[in-house]
Order: structure tokens, then sequence, then C-alpha cells
């Protein structure tokens, strides 16, 4: 039997969590729910899945890659826009010439698969729903049988009183290949309300499978937290997690270590990641999870609450009843989610692997050295330029131009707030424009462009003297500066200026045309993650001769890298050297080159 | 003005009046209290939060030197009107232990 595993839902009501992890990706008791899905499918022999994604898709393919560390073979089918959970399958049908189960990626259930196929066998099902009794069955979609299980009819999260059954759908089905010929393609289609009464129009042999086993959707915050608090508390037959048993329902991964005195104030049931630090004075009263490279600094109180990987909590924070994640705090009991903006509460968590540290310290004494010596050989220059700036027009000869490092955020739902502080940084450029070029920008950019990035051609704000800088990049020299401040690298994502990083930031980009275009508008924003530096991919790779999508891809790219090589994990294909010192010499080669050849500037 | 004093009731109540109370505006927010209780001689005052959307750990760190001046002086300060995000804040930093806090204004001033 091979496996379909549904995991393209956006997890809106898990938002703000979902904006930064796909909600399959959020772990229950420190495994991504997606892992507990696919132990699921290889403890029942299933080892040939595919998945469906859609929102930040990177981050499972990043995860589970082919599926070699987890026992299984996993085969992806990315989604452009939502085809809807039959429509999704629709797209991959050649993988499905055998018998198929499907599964929810965002789910929690340790269902009998096997127990369920022999089910569908023994009736000569050409499809099984997996259901279960439940008390209040108004939330679900209900399913009625006859007393061989048959399916007779479907009712819709109907009203306690009017539900024809107590058997709920659990979103587990398994189907035999040719049941996929009656999905149109190219359509988005659902198996509940579209494909399931037709099976039942052209009375195809379609049975209910009962089961006991535990199941959760995971739909609301409160599902999350509960799942997560369930678990640990042994309250779901067949998780296991890793760790040592320190003390009774206390379970630590072996490379966290706590001393006698802090187990003292830890409260069963616990769980603990990997390397984990836990400073004086801490304590945690269970059930409460700790995920890998948590930092509790003393006198933190956790209580009731999940805290997901990466997390620093600072001094003496309390956190009841609360799911945190990096910056993002979600109170159950309020059912809200706050981006805490204040990094004495709550901030972002790293083991940097020494490698890692080695490479960014080289790079680090590079810049500063480059810049220095750079700086005292166009000592020279400057000065000549300085004068001709003077002479040519009237105004300073130096530009400073205010770039965002990132533009402030504010996002807001009913049930969550998120706002990021704008952060810039002011560089030194030698004056190309006359002095009321900034004030005009706005019309122009009407003019000539639609795109975000602006390069006009004999732009008439440009001086003279200014075309001569551009064009041989001498007006972006003193860029140095900021190189030997160390407030650049030599090698990074370029800056945005104001107007630039807004306008990417709300208007998003797209690529291609009609039914082929790609929303770049989540992956253009990643840009603004990664580290500022003078030369980087698109720089370095023929200057201004990009389309403006390409550059937010390769800018994209580089910012997501700088995250994965900090976590030890290399991948992307070509960018995998980057920022090691090679990848970060070898950038500085190319982008000297192409300013040689001056492929593109002007 | 970010910050507006207002008599009510015979007690004095300092409206936030922009969105991010932060350490941006800490030092101004400490002058207008530090005012209110050393030069006025007020007692009892309600800090109002109803329009701040985000609040952080120095904003409230000045709060809770107001407080201590205030209760040196037997008064106390009480607080208003906290949006979620805002009382994710006092959670987190175990605030809302040394601060009443209040949904609704009559029943702030009735509580001194």
């Amino acid at each position: 039997m091979k496996a379909m595993i549904l995991a393209a839902g956006m997890g809106s009501r898990l938002m703000p969590l979902t904006l930064t992890i796909p909600k399959p990706m959020l772990p229950i008791a420190n495994k991504p729910s997606l892992e507990h899905i696919i132990d699921l499918c290889k403890r029942h022999n299933i080892t040939k899945i595919k998945m469906n994604l859609f929102h930040l898709p990177e981050a499972v393919d990043h995860y589970f890659r082919g599926g070699e560390d987890f026992g299984v073979e996993i085969s992806y089918s990315i989604e452009k826009r939502l085809w809807g959970t039959a429509g999704g399958i629709k797209r991959v049908q050649s993988f499905f010439d055998e018998t198929f189960v499907v599964l929810m990626g965002d789910g929690l259930t340790n269902i009998d698969l096997t127990a369920m196929l022999k089910f569908h066998r023994e009736k000569g099902a050409k499809a099984t729903i997996a259901v279960k009794p439940v008390e209040d069955p108004s939330r679900y979609g209900v399913v009625v049988t006859d007393e061989n299980n048959a399916i007779k009819s479907f009712q819709e999260k109907p009203k306690k009183e009017e539900a024809k059954s107590n058997l709920i759908n659990l979103g587990i089905y398994i189907l035999e290949p040719e049941i996929l010929d009656l999905v149109p393609p190219k359509e988005e289609y659902d198996f509940g309300h579209q494909l399931f009464p037709k099976l039942l129009e052209l009375n195809t042999p379609f049975y209910a499978f009962h089961t006991d086993a535990a199941w959760d959707d995971i739909g609301g915050l409160m599902d999350y937290w509960r799942v997560n608090l369930d678990v640990i508390e042994g309250k779901v037959p067949g998780y296991e997690f890793k760790g040592e048993e320190l003390k009774k329902g206390v379970f630590v991964h072996p490379s966290t270590k706590i001393d006698k005195k802090t187990l003292e104030k830890i409260t069963a049931p616990v769980l603990i990641g990997r390397d984990v630090e836990i400073n004086s004075g801490v304590e945690i009263t269970g059930p409460a999870v700790i995920g890998d490279e948590v930092c509790l600094e003393s006198g933190v109180s956790v209580i009731k609450s999940v805290v997901l990987n990466n997390t620093w909590v600072g001094k003496g924070i309390e956190i009841k009843d609360s799911v945190v994640n990096k910056n993002y705090h979600l109170s159950v009991p309020n059912n809200f989610g706050t981006y805490i903006d204040d990094d004495k509460v709550l901030k972002v968590h790293r083991i940097v692997p020494f490698r890692v540290k080695l490479d960014q310290f080289l790079i680090n004494i590079t810049d500063r050295i480059v810049g220095f010596f750079a700086l005292l050989f166009l000592s020279p220059l400057f000065l000549v330029t300085a004068i001709l700036i003077k002479l040519d027009s009237p105004g300073p000869v130096f530009y400073i131009s205010k770039r965002l490092r990132s533009p402030a955020i504010e996002k807001r739902g009913k049930h969550w707030y998120v706002y990021y502080k704008e952060k810039s940084v002011k560089y030194y450029v030698f004056r190309t424009m006359y002095t009321d070029a900034d004030r005009r920008v706005k019309e122009l950019k009407n003019k000539y462009q639609s795109g975000p990035f602006i390069k006009i051609e004999n732009d008439p704000r440009v001086t003279r003297v200014g075309r001569i800088l551009r064009k041989t990049s001498i007006d972006e020299l003193p860029l140095f500066w900021n190189v030997l401040k160390g407030s650049m690298s030599l090698v990074g994502i370029w800056a945005l200026p104001v107007y630039e990083a807004q306008h990417l930031l709300e208007k998003g980009l797209k690529a291609g045309e009609g039914e082929e275009s790609i929303d770049l508008t989540d992956v253009s924003q990643l840009r603004f993650e990664g580290k500022l530096g003078i030369a980087g991919f698109w720089q370095a790779r023929g200057r201004s001769n990009l389309t403006a999508e390409e550059r937010a891809i390769h800018d994209s790219f580089q910012s997501v890298l700088d995250e994965n090589v900090v976590a030890g994990n290399n991948y992307l294909g070509e960018y995998s050297e980057f920022p090691t010192y090679k990848g970060y010499i070898k950038m500085l080669i190319e982008t000297f080159n192409a300013v040689v050849r001056r492929t593109g500037a002007e | 003005m970010n910050f507006l004093v207002e008599e009510v009731s015979g007690i004095n109540v300092v409206r936030i009046a922009i969105p991010r109370a932060t350490a941006d505006v800490s030092k101004e927010f400490k002058s207008v209290l530090f005012d209110l209780i050393d030069n006025k001689n007020v007692q009892k005052v309600i800090v109002d939060f109803g329009k701040v959307d985000f609040a952080d750990s120095s904003f409230l760190g000045t709060l809770v030197s107001g407080l201590k001046k205030c209760s040196a002086n037997k008064g106390d300060i009480k607080i208003l009107s906290l949006q979620p995000p805002v009382r994710a804040m006092f959670e987190l930093t175990r605030l809302y232990k040394v601060f009443e806090i209040f949904d609704n204004e009559q029943d702030a001033i009735k509580s001194f």
C-alpha cells in the first residue's frame, strides 16, 4: 500500500505560529506532526509516500528530503494554488498504481492502518473511510451507515439533535486507484463535498471502518496546546518520546544537562529536548514541553505550556498556559498570539556550530582588512572625485542614503497581532544626482517602470559627473566605510532604499504570466532576513541585467542559505557554499570580475 | 503629546496616546508620571492603555518605578484597558500580580 499525506493546508487558525512554520511541521511533543504520521505509515509497512505542499514547502522538504533518514521514500507535489483534498491527489494520479491510504499531515492519530486495510479488502471496498463515535458530532462531517457498515449518506456539521449518527469522518481514507478516475483533472475538488456523494450516486462499494484510535485534527490554538500536553501525559497510546527518564515522568534528551537542584524544581510530566540550557532557579510545572535548543534564563517559570525550538526566554519571565515560539507568544486562555518585540523577554536562540563560528570570524576579519586597505588605496581617487563633484553641481560630496535592513511590518488578525520594527542603516555614497533628486523619484517611478527596483536609463536627475561615477561604480566605493565599521559585509544582500523595500513588501512579486505565474511574495520577503553586504548573487552574476524577480529570488535564496548554514545544513545546490569562507572568497572574486567587465552597469 | 493627563472624579488618569509604548517614550512617560507624584503630590493614578497595541519591558519598568514612588507616598497606580498584546506582556513579566487591572474606567475609579 502507498500513502498520500495531505500537507498543503494554510493553518490560518494557528496564526501567527503558521506565519513561519507550516502547520504539518508544528511539533507535537518535540516532533513535527508530519513525522508522527510518517512514523505511523512506517509502523504499518507503508514506505512509498507522496505529499502535497503549498505553504512554506521548503521547510518540509528541508526536514524530510527524500525520507532517507525516516526509513521511507517521500516525493512531493508542490502546489502553486490549492487544489482541494481530492484535486491535490488527482494531480499525481500516476503515482497511485495500487491501493493507497490518504492521511492528514497536520493531525494526530495512532489508527491501526493494517486492520483498516484488512477490513477494506474483506469488504471488497473501492473506498473506505475511518470513522469514530463522538459525543457531539456538530463540529464534524457525520457518516451514516447501514448494519453492514456500508455508507448510506453524509451530514456536514449537523446540529447535535439533528445528527443521524454519532460517527465522524476522520479524514483517513483507503482508496482503490480507479477511484481517482472519477476526479476531474485541473479542478479544485474535495473528498467530502464532491467525490463521496458521487460514490454514493454510483453505488460504489463504500464502507466505514470503525476505530477507537486517538485522533485530533488540531484546529486552533487550544487544540494544538491540548494535544501536546495530552501526549506527554501519556493519554495517547503509541507515542514514544525521545529522552532519558531522569525522574518519573520527566524525559530529557541526553544532550541536555540538568543538575539535581534544578531537577527538583521540575514537576512531571515534562519533556525536554536537545541542547537545552536551563539556568538557576528555573521552575517547570508540568504538563510542559520544552523544545530543542531552548534557553531558559534564571528564574523563568514554565507552567502548563509548550516552548518550541530555538526560543530564548529572559530572566524572571513566566510562561503560563501558553505556546511560545521564538518571539511569538500565544496565550491559550486569551486565545491571542502576539509577536513580542522585546529581546529582554523572548528572542531567537541558536546554537552555532564551531565551524560556522570560525567561518564567520574569518569573514569578519577579511571584511575589516579589505575595507581598510580599500579605503587607503582609494583615498587619492576619492579626493579627485570629491573635487569634481563640487565643481560639477552645487551640493555636498557625499549622499547619505537611508536603506532598510528590513521594513516595519504590522499585521493583525482577530486573534493575533504582529509588529516588527523597521531596521535601517545609513550608507555613504558619492552624490551622483542633483540635490532635489529624492523628491522627484516617485513621479519618475510611475513614469518609467512598474517594478519595485528602480534603474532608469538616461535619468535626468543624474549629474554629468554622476553618470561617469555610476558607469564606473565609483559612486559606491565609499561603502567600504560601512564595511570597515562592520555595519555591512563585503558579501551579502543589498539593502534597499525605503520606497523599494516598502514596495516589495506590500505589493510582493509575481513571476510568469497567467496559469503558470508564481507568487513570490513569501519568497521575496525572506530577503529581509539575510545579512547585508555589497556583493551578492545578483551583483556577481551580471549586475543590473537581471529582472526584479530574478534579483528577489537570488536575494531570498541567499537569506535562506544564511539561516540554514547556521543550522548546520547545506542545501540549495549551487548556493550551498555560502556563507562559508570559501564561498565568500569565491563570491568576492566573481563580483570583482563582474565589476571589472562592467557588465550591465548603466 | 504622547501622554495626556486628565482628572476624572478627583483621580489622575494618564492616557497613553500612542500605539507603541516602548523604550523610545519611556523617558517622557517617566517625567509625566514623576511630575504628578513628586510635584503635584498625587496619590491616585490610573494609567490608561486603551490605545496601546504593544508595551515593552522598558516601558513597564518605568511603570513599576512609578508604582514604587507612589506607594512610598501611600498612593497607588491602577491599570486600565489592556489590549491582548499588552496583557501578554503584563503576564509574561508577572506584573499582573503587582498591579490591579481594570477593563472599565468606572470600576477603576471606584476601586480607590
